[in-house]
């Protein structure tokens, strides 16, 4: 049990999703997180972080602030992500997942961050 | 353990790999002993020649320290300063151990450098090439595989 | 080849370790069905001899019998990396592109290797349903054009099947003649862009057909207004960015009059970029969209063939349209990028 265990909690019991993870946005290394087996949490994790990263100084430098939500839907799946005080947390879903839903889990599950 | 004097080039297209998907600014791939195998980003022989020097002096004074601390060797050492981060990892690659040195800015981050990493170990091992010493040249194992399965094979011995 | 002739290559190479013998010892192999030794001897054989082209296509070609797909691409990709018009290498990486539903990239490279080598006629069928596959696939995305894309679709897949296994054993292109410019296929390069994904999302079972035929969108006067027709008073922004993060058309010019269409293209160019190399590592197919909620904005991106379309919106904007003005501005960058205005 860790700090985080309520927020990925609250994200796992979606219908759908495969993984929560809580991650450093800075280093892309897992804090904390559940996954189904065969999820490679490492990839999300680094990866996802790189994203938000990314999105973050891209949508800064072009004057549309901070990023408080980020998706990134493929044909099999979606990877989502809100962040805030350095720590990111992300869902790994399959397509069936309630994406409404799930987005305001995520937005929520950041602000106890 | 991977022969010094071994052929050039062995490990440069893997590690042009690493350094692009991993977004990597300098990296160097050595012996323990400093001996560069491969390099990137460096301007200077005698840059790449220092961070080798260096970067063995710590890998052997970590592998020490932990050994005194921790009954155990440390493995790898990262550094994040203000505006670049280093990270120095252990390779077994074959039956011999390299370090490699990475140094990246915000473009990177500790956790997409692990991550390739993992592939990079893999590349390397694919293309190790075998020792020089052991007649004949091809790995002598494997040499001998060969030639023992093609003799079962076609009955001779 | 005779089993005598594999034993005396083996100990030519023994005695010998930097010979050529390596390139028919490794063919012999893979001739004979034992990929696992004539992979071993054709790795070593190219990290020893680097510089040679057929030493990496075999490489390829025995990865490719193996179903390593991604060691055959990178190999491919070190083939043209020292010769661009290698015809088997392009031939080679048409079939991947095609199995990863890359059309257009399969479409060019197939080609390629059709030009170099007219009489190879397995590329030359490979290349044709191709085409028809990506003829259907333009013809629109209604139920019924994507139920004969599939069955021609079908063909394509069978027809490429037949490819591959032809491509084990494919000799060297032949000599090299005037050929129009081989298209790039470095791994790693941006991916061009897929409405073939737009297209399987659109397959049944994973979408629900609208029976009311959207209206099409007609195209702005100007490159810069590609996209005012959909966008009117919307309080939304669209831009039309190409691989190399410049703004083909759609503009962003804020209320003091400056245009930052060039800046928003440019920073936000580079998270597609990370989106590629994402999925590459992520197993779940090609990207289709990208969405970042910000304190002052919604953005949404998409991937077209050879960039993205960006649409930039006020918070107050609801999620859902500035979804569907995103569908409607790549649907049109798609038509008029095939226009070529």
């Amino acid at each position: 049990m860790s700090q985080f265990t309520p927020v990925i909690t609250a994200v796992t019991k979606h219908r759908g999703v495969q993984a929560a993870l809580v991650v450093a946005e800075e280093d892309g290394i897992v804090v904390d997180g559940t996954a189904h087996v065969g999820v490679g949490t490492n990839a999300f994790a680094a990866l996802t972080a790189s994203l938000y990263r990314k999105a973050s100084r891209g949508a800064g430098a072009a004057g549309f602030g901070t990023v408080s939500y980020f998706e990134l839907e493929a044909e099999r799946g979606r990877v989502m992500a809100a962040g805030r005080n350095g720590l990111v947390i992300i869902a790994v879903a399959e397509p069936r997942v309630n994406v409404g839903l799930l987005r305001v889990e995520l937005v929520r599950a950041a602000e106890s961050l | 353990m991977i022969r010094h004097s071994i052929m050039v080039g062995w490990a440069d297209a893997p590690m042009k790999r690493y350094v692009d998907d991993a977004r990597i600014q300098l990296a160097v791939l050595m012996h323990p002993s400093g001996q560069v195998v491969a390099q990137h980003g460096f301007q200077k022989k005698l840059d790449v020649q220092t961070a080798c020097a260096l970067s063995a002096a710590i890998n052997a004074t970590a592998d020490g320290l932990g050994t005194m601390i921790d009954h155990a060797p440390f493995r790898g050492m990262h550094y994040a300063g203000a505006e670049r981060q280093l990270h120095l990892a252990q390779m077994h690659v074959g039956t011999g151990l390299l370090l490699l040195l990475s140094v990246f800015d915000r473009e990177s981050s500790l956790g997409i450098v692990q991550l390739y990493l993992d592939e990079l170990r893999g590349s390397l091992s694919a293309t190790v090439p075998s020792e020089e010493d052991a007649p004949p040249a091809l790995a002598e194992d494997f040499e001998r595989d060969l030639n023992s399965n093609l003799a079962a094979l076609f009955g001779k011995r | 080849m005779a089993g005598d002739d594999i034993h005396a290559m083996s100990e030519q190479l023994a005695a010998d370790p930097a010979s050529l013998v390596f390139l028919p010892l490794a063919e012999a192999l893979l001739a004979r069905g034992d990929l696992p030794r004539a992979q071993r001897v054709a790795q070593r054989g190219a990290s020893r001899h680097a510089g040679r082209t057929d030493a990496h296509d075999l490489v390829a070609r025995i990865a490719l019998a193996q179903g390593d797909e991604a060691q055959a691409e990178a190999s491919w990709a070190n083939v043209l990396q020292l010769e661009p018009g290698f015809g088997t290498a392009h031939r080679g990486i048409g079939l991947l592109r095609y199995r990863q539903g890359r059309l257009d990239e399969a479409r060019d490279h197939l080609a390629y290797a059709a030009h170099q080598d007219p009489g190879d006629n397995v590329v030359r069928a490979a290349l044709d349903a191709v085409q028809k596959v990506i003829a259907q696939r333009d013809a629109g995305a209604s139920i019924s054009a994507t139920a004969a894309a599939a069955g021609s679709a079908a063909t394509a897949d069978s027809l490429i099947d037949d490819a591959v296994a032809s491509a084990e054993a494919a000799s060297s292109v032949a000599s090299s003649r005037a050929a129009p410019a081989a298209p790039a296929a470095a791994a790693g390069e941006p991916a061009k862009r897929r409405s073939e994904a737009t297209a399987r999302r659109s397959e049944p079972g994973t979408h629900r057909p609208d029976p009311t035929p959207a209206p099409v969108d007609l195209p702005g006067d100007s490159p810069a207004h590609l996209f005012d027709n959909i966008l009117e008073d919307s309080k939304q922004v669209a831009l039309l960015i190409d691989a190399d993060g410049l703004v083909a058309a759609g503009n962003y010019v804020t209320g003091d009059g400056r245009d930052v269409g060039s800046e928003l293209g440019a920073h936000l160019s580079g998270v597609g970029e990370e989106a590629e190399r994402a999925m590459r590592h992520f197993k779940l197919g090609l990207w289709v969209r990208l969405v970042i909620e910000t304190e002052a904005a919604t953005i949404e991106m998409a991937p077209t063939d050879r960039g993205a379309v960006l649409v930039a919106a006020s918070r107050e904007v609801p999620l859902g349209f500035v979804r569907r003005t995103l569908d409607r501005c790549v649907a049109l960058a798609r038509r008029w990028l095939k226009e070529g205005t």
